[in-house]
C-alpha cells in the first residue's frame, strides 16, 4: 500500500512536471518583421542655350521604385518576401544597353521585366533547416564559382545537421532580339537568354568550418535569337560554361582562421563552333568540346590569426588566362595577386593601425607580365579627449615592361587632425584635412606628372542652449596641376540641421558654392542647395524628402555658340518607409 | 616499250597542262587583319579577314583548303588534315570565305605547344603566319601557290581600376567637391587611339552593386582619350547620414568605338568594377563605430558621439 502511494505521488510529480512543461512551451504566434516602401525620384534639367547639347541628363526623368520586404514567422516556419522593383528601366551596362529609350525599341515583355536586374521578385519560405528559393535570388556559393549576378528561378537550401545541400536554376539574362533603327541611332546586336544551374554539397559547423563542392553550369539558349547579326558589331556568341570548385573555411579557437578554394572552369565561347576534341577533350556528361572551348583553373587562399587587439593575415588569388564563370561576368582573369595585411591597437588602444601591402601581376601567363604594387596604411591616434590625428598613405604602382611600357604610379598622403573644445555654452569641433596626391602616368613613352593638393577646414559648433540646431561650415581648396593643365576649385559649404521633436520632423539644409578654374579659362561657378525633410508620421511610418537644385554657369571653356552656357538641375526624391513588427 | 614511255609522257604533260590551266583559273586572295580577334573561334567575324577565291574557268569548281599555322620561327604549330577537309564550291564569280572556314580548327592537327590555346582559347601573344593552299575537290592536286600572311596575336589586358580602391569609404566633406578616378592603361598599348568610358553608378537601397551597374542609369558617364585619370565634381549632396555607395567601371573602346573583347562578350570591354562609399565623417574609431553596409557588402566607420 505504501509502495502504491509512493508510485502515485511519483506519477503525480511526473504528470505535474509534464503539465508545467507543456504550459511553459509558448504557443507559436504569427509575427512579422521587415520593411516596405515606395520612392519617387524626379530629375529636371534646363540648359541655356537649349541646343546644341552640352550637358547630358544623369538620371531618369522619373523613377518609381517599390520595396516590400517583410518576413512572416510562425514558430519554425518563416516566409521572406523580397519585392524590389520599378516599372521604369534603363539597363545601361546590360542588355539592351540603354536602347529601351530609343523610339521603336520593343517594350520589354513580362519575362524580360521579371528577369531584369532592376527588379527583385523573390519569395523564400523556410521550415527549420529547409528553405525554398523562388524568384530572383542573388546566391553566392563561393568566390570562384557563382556569382554576383542574380537569377530568376527556383531552388532550395537544406541544412540538416552539418550537411549542406543547395540547388538553384534560373535565368540570369533574358533574350533580347537584335534591333535596327534609322540612322544615326545605333543598332542593337541582341543578347541570348542565359540560364545558370548551380549546386553545392558540403559539411558545415556554423562559425567553425565549412568544406564543400560547388558545381555551376551556365548556358546560353542558342535558339533564343532569331537573327543574330555580324556587322557592325556582332551578336555575342552563345556561350556555355561549367565549373567545379572545392572550397573550405575554418575558424579555430586560438584565433586562427583561413579559407581556400580551387576551381576548374570549362568554357565554350561559341556554341555554334564545330564539335572538336583536337584542342581539349569532352567533359562528359557536363559539356562537349568545340573548337571554341578551353579549360583553365583558379586558386584562392587566405590564412591569418587574430587576437584581442591585433590581426595579421595573408591572402593570394590566381585566376588562369581562361578562368571564366558566367556568374561573375566582369572578372578579369590571367592574374596573380597576393597581400599581407595587419591591424592592431597600441598605446592603451589609443592608436589604431591598419595596413596592407600587396602585389598584382597581370597577363600572368605571358612573358610580359604587368606589375602592380598596392600599399595602404592608416594610423589613427586619439591623444586625449580633445585631439585626434589620422594619417593615411596609399601607394599603387602599375607598370608594364619595355621602353614604351605603361606606367601608372600614385602616391597619396592624407593628414587629418581633429580638435574639440567646449565651455559652458557650447562645444566646438575643428577638423583639418590635407591630402597630397602625386600621380605619374606614362603612355607611349611620354610621362605626365599630376600633383593634387586638397585642403579642407571644417568647423562644427554645438550650442547647448539650442540642442535641436546643428550648423556646420567648411572651406575647401583643391589644386590639380600637371604639365598639361591646372585645375583649381574653391568651395564654401554652409549646413544646418534642425530637429522639431514635437512634430517629429528633422530638417537638414546645405548651401554649397564652387568656383572652378581650368587655366587659362575663366572660372565656372556653381551653386548647390539641398533641403532634406524627414517626417516620422507614426511609430512605423516615415516620410523622407530631399530636394537639390544645382545651377552651373560655365566660364569660357566652351566655344561659341556655347560661350557662357549654363544649366539648372533639380533632383527631388520623396519616399515612404514602413517598418513591420514592434 | 616506246609506246609506254610516250603514253606516260603524254599523261604527265596533260597533268602539267591541267595544273597550269587550273592555276590560271582559280585565284585566291587571302586578306588577314594583322591584328585579328584574339580568340581563334571568333575568326568567323569579318574583322579577322577573308579569303576571296576567283574562278575564271567558267565552271563551278569544288575545292578544299590546306592550312598551316606557323610561329615566328617558321615552326609548324598546326596543319589541317587535307583528307578530311570540308569541300566548298567556288562559283564562276568571286567566292568569299570567312577565315574560320579557312582556318578549320576542327580539322587541325596540332604539333606545337598549344597549352595557352587549350587554356584560354587564344594563342600566346606573338607573331604568327597563316598559310593556305587550295586543292581541287577530292584530288590531291593543288590549284594555286601557297598564300601566306603574317599576323600578330595580341591578348589585351583591360585596365585595372586603381582608385578609389575597392570597398573604401571617402570623406563626404571632400568627396562632394571632387573625387579622383584612376585606372591603368590598356595593355599592351594600342597603336591607335583608345577611349576609356568612365561609368559611375549609385547603388540604391535594396540593391547589390553589380545589380545597380546592370540596371541603373549611371550618375556619371564620360569618355576620355588616352588618359587614365578623371576628376569628378559630383555636384550632389553626399552628406546624408545613410551614406552613398557607388560602383564604377571603365569601358575600353578601340578607335572605331568598338569594345575591347572580354572573356564574357556581354561585358563589352568593361573592367572588373570596384565599389566605394561616401559618408560623413570618416573618423576611424573602435569597433563600436563600425557598421555593416549591405549595399557594398563591406563595413564603414560612423561618427561616434
Amino acid at each position: 500500500m505504501l509502495l502504491l502511494k509512493k508510485y502515485t505521488i511519483l506519477l503525480f510529480c511526473f504528470a505535474s512536471t509534464s503539465l508545467f512543461a507543456q504550459q511553459a512551451v509558448k504557443k507559436p504566434t504569427v509575427s512579422i518583421s521587415g520593411k516596405a516602401g515606395v520612392s519617387y525620384d524626379y530629375y529636371g534639367l534646363t540648359t541655356n542655350p537649349s541646343s546644341p547639347s552640352f550637358y547630358t541628363p544623369r538620371r531618369p526623368w522619373n523613377l518609381v521604385r517599390f520595396q516590400f520586404q517583410p518576413t512572416i514567422s510562425y514558430g519554425d516556419f518563416k516566409i521572406s518576401f523580397n519585392f524590389n522593383f520599378s516599372p521604369m528601366v534603363t539597363n545601361f551596362a546590360s542588355p539592351p544597353f540603354n536602347l529601351s529609350r530609343v523610339p521603336g525599341f520593343p517594350k520589354q515583355s513580362f519575362g524580360q521585366w521579371l528577369t531584369n536586374p532592376m527588379n527583385n521578385i523573390g519569395i523564400n519560405p523556410s521550415y527549420k533547416w529547409a528553405e525554398l528559393q523562388l524568384g530572383t535570388q542573388y546566391l553566392k556559393y563561393s568566390d570562384l564559382s557563382t556569382g554576383d549576378v542574380g537569377a530568376f528561378g527556383y531552388g532550395f537550401s537544406l541544412k540538416p545537421g552539418k550537411l549542406r545541400v543547395k540547388f538553384f536554376r534560373g535565368v540570369s539574362q533574358q533574350a533580347y532580339q537584335t534591333f535596327s533603327s534609322i540612322a544615326p541611332v545605333a543598332n542593337f546586336e541582341g543578347a541570348y537568354k542565359r540560364t545558370i544551374t548551380m549546386g553545392q554539397i558540403g559539411l558545415e559547423k556554423e562559425d567553425k568550418y565549412f568544406a564543400g563542392f560547388n558545381i555551376v553550369k551556365g548556358i546560353d539558349d542558342k535558339t533564343s535569337i532569331t537573327s543574330p547579326v555580324t556587322t557592325p558589331i556582332a551578336t555575342p556568341k552563345p556561350a556555355e560554361n561549367f565549373i567545379v570548385s572545392f572550397n573550405t573555411k575554418f575558424t579555430a579557437d586560438r584565433g586562427w582562421y583561413g579559407q581556400t578554394e580551387l576551381a576548374t572552369t570549362y568554357s565554350t565561347r561559341n556554341q555554334f563552333a564545330p564539335s572538336s576534341t583536337s584542342i581539349i577533350k569532352d567533359n562528359d556528361p557536363f559539356i562537349k568540346a568545340r573548337t571554341s572551348s578551353y579549360r583553365d583553373h583558379a586558386v584562392q587562399a587566405g590564412f591569418g590569426k587574430k587576437g584581442k587587439d591585433w590581426d595579421i593575415g595573408a591572402s593570394m588569388k590566381w585566376l588562369g588566362a581562361g578562368y571564366n564563370t558566367l556568374g561573375y561576368p566582369f572578372v578579369q582573369n590571367d592574374r596573380l595577386e597576393y597581400t599581407v595585411n595587419t591591424r592592431f591597437n597600441a598605446f592603451k588602444k589609443k592608436t589604431n593601425v591598419v595596413a596592407s601591402v600587396g602585389r598584382r601581376l597581370g597577363s600572368f601567363s605571358t612573358s610580359s607580365k604587368t606589375k602592380q604594387l598596392i600599399v595602404n596604411a592608416n594610423v589613427f591616434t586619439q591623444f586625449d579627449d580633445h585631439f585626434s590625428l589620422n594619417i593615411n598613405y596609399n601607394n599603387f604602382g602599375f607598370q608594364t615592361p619595355g621602353l614604351m611600357g605603361i606606367k601608372n604610379v600614385g602616391n597619396d598622403l592624407g593628414i587629418n587632425p581633429v580638435y574639440t573644445w567646449s565651455n559652458t555654452k557650447m562645444s566646438q569641433l575643428l577638423s583639418g584635412t590635407y591630402n597630397w596626391s602625386k600621380y605619374d602616368e606614362k603612355y607611349l613613352g611620354v610621362t605626365t606628372t599630376n600633383n593634387t593638393h586638397t585642403a579642407l577646414l571644417l568647423y562644427v559648433p554645438t550650442f547647448f542652449s539650442m540642442p535641436n540646431f546643428s550648423p556646420d561650415l567648411s572651406l575647401m581648396y583643391f589644386l590639380n596641376q600637371s604639365s598639361l593643365n591646372k585645375l583649381t576649385i574653391y568651395s564654401a559649404i554652409v549646413g544646418a540641421a534642425f530637429k522639431m521633436p514635437k512634430r517629429k520632423i528633422d530638417i537638414r539644409t546645405q548651401l554649397q558654392l564652387n568656383v572652378t578654374k581650368i587655366d587659362p579659362k575663366t572660372p565656372s561657378k556653381n551653386l548647390l542647395a539641398t533641403v532634406c525633410l524627414d517626417w516620422k508620421l507614426t511609430k512605423k511610418l516615415t516620410c523622407k524628402n530631399s530636394f537639390t537644385g544645382n545651377i552651373f554657369k560655365y566660364g569660357n571653356e566652351l566655344a561659341i555658340p556655347l560661350l557662357g552656357a549654363q544649366y539648372f538641375e533639380t533632383m527631388y526624391r520623396t519616399a515612404l518607409h514602413y517598418r513591420f513588427g514592434k | 616499250m616506246k609506246q609506254v614511255i610516250i603514253n606516260r609522257f603524254c599523261v604527265i604533260l596533260l597533268a602539267i597542262c591541267f595544273q597550269v590551266a587550273a592555276h590560271a583559273q582559280i585565284n585566291a586572295n587571302l586578306i588577314l587583319n594583322n591584328r585579328p580577334p584574339a580568340y581563334l573561334s571568333d575568326w568567323n567575324s569579318a574583322l579577322a579577314g577573308q579569303l576571296i577565291a576567283t574562278n575564271t574557268s567558267g565552271i563551278n569548281t569544288s575545292v578544299r583548303f590546306q592550312t598551316k599555322l606557323l610561329d615566328a620561327n617558321g615552326n609548324t604549330i598546326a596543319v589541317s588534315n587535307l583528307s578530311t577537309a570540308k569541300q566548298y564550291v567556288v562559283n564562276t564569280t568571286a567566292t568569299i570565305f570567312s577565315l574560320d572556314k579557312v582556318l578549320q580548327l576542327e580539322n587541325m592537327i596540332f604539333s606545337g605547344n598549344i597549352k595557352q590555346l587549350a587554356a584560354s582559347g587564344k594563342l600566346s601573344p606573338g607573331t604568327y603566319q597563316l598559310c593556305v593552299q587550295l586543292y581541287r575537290g577530292i584530288e590531291n592536286l593543288p590549284l594555286n601557290e601557297e598564300k601566306c600572311k603574317i599576323f600578330t596575336q595580341v591578348n589585351y589586358q583591360l585596365p585595372y581600376l586603381l582608385t578609389p580602391a575597392d570597398k573604401t569609404w571617402l570623406d563626404a566633406n571632400t568627396a562632394q567637391i571632387a573625387i579622383i578616378f584612376r585606372w591603368s592603361g590598356l595593355v599592351p598599348s594600342a597603336l591607335q587611339s583608345v577611349s576609356y568610358q568612365l561609368e559611375v553608378y549609385e547603388v540604391q537601397d535594396g540593391q547589390l552593386p553589380v545589380q545597380a551597374m546592370r540596371s541603373n542609369q549611371p550618375t556619371l558617364v564620360t569618355t576620355l582619350r588616352n588618359t587614365t585619370q578623371y576628376i569628378w565634381q559630383p555636384n550632389l549632396n553626399l552628406k546624408d547620414t545613410a551614406g552613398h555607395v557607388f560602383i564604377w567601371t571603365v569601358q575600353t573602346l578601340d578607335e572605331k568605338r568598338g569594345p575591347i573583347e572580354t572573356t564574357d562578350a556581354n561585358a563589352k570591354g568593361r573592367s572588373e568594377p570596384r565599389i566605394f562609399g561616401v559618408s560623413v565623417p570618416m573618423v576611424p574609431k573602435d569597433s563600436s563605430s563600425i557598421i555593416y553596409d549591405a549595399r557594398c557588402n563591406c563595413y564603414r566607420n560612423i561618427q561616434s558621439k
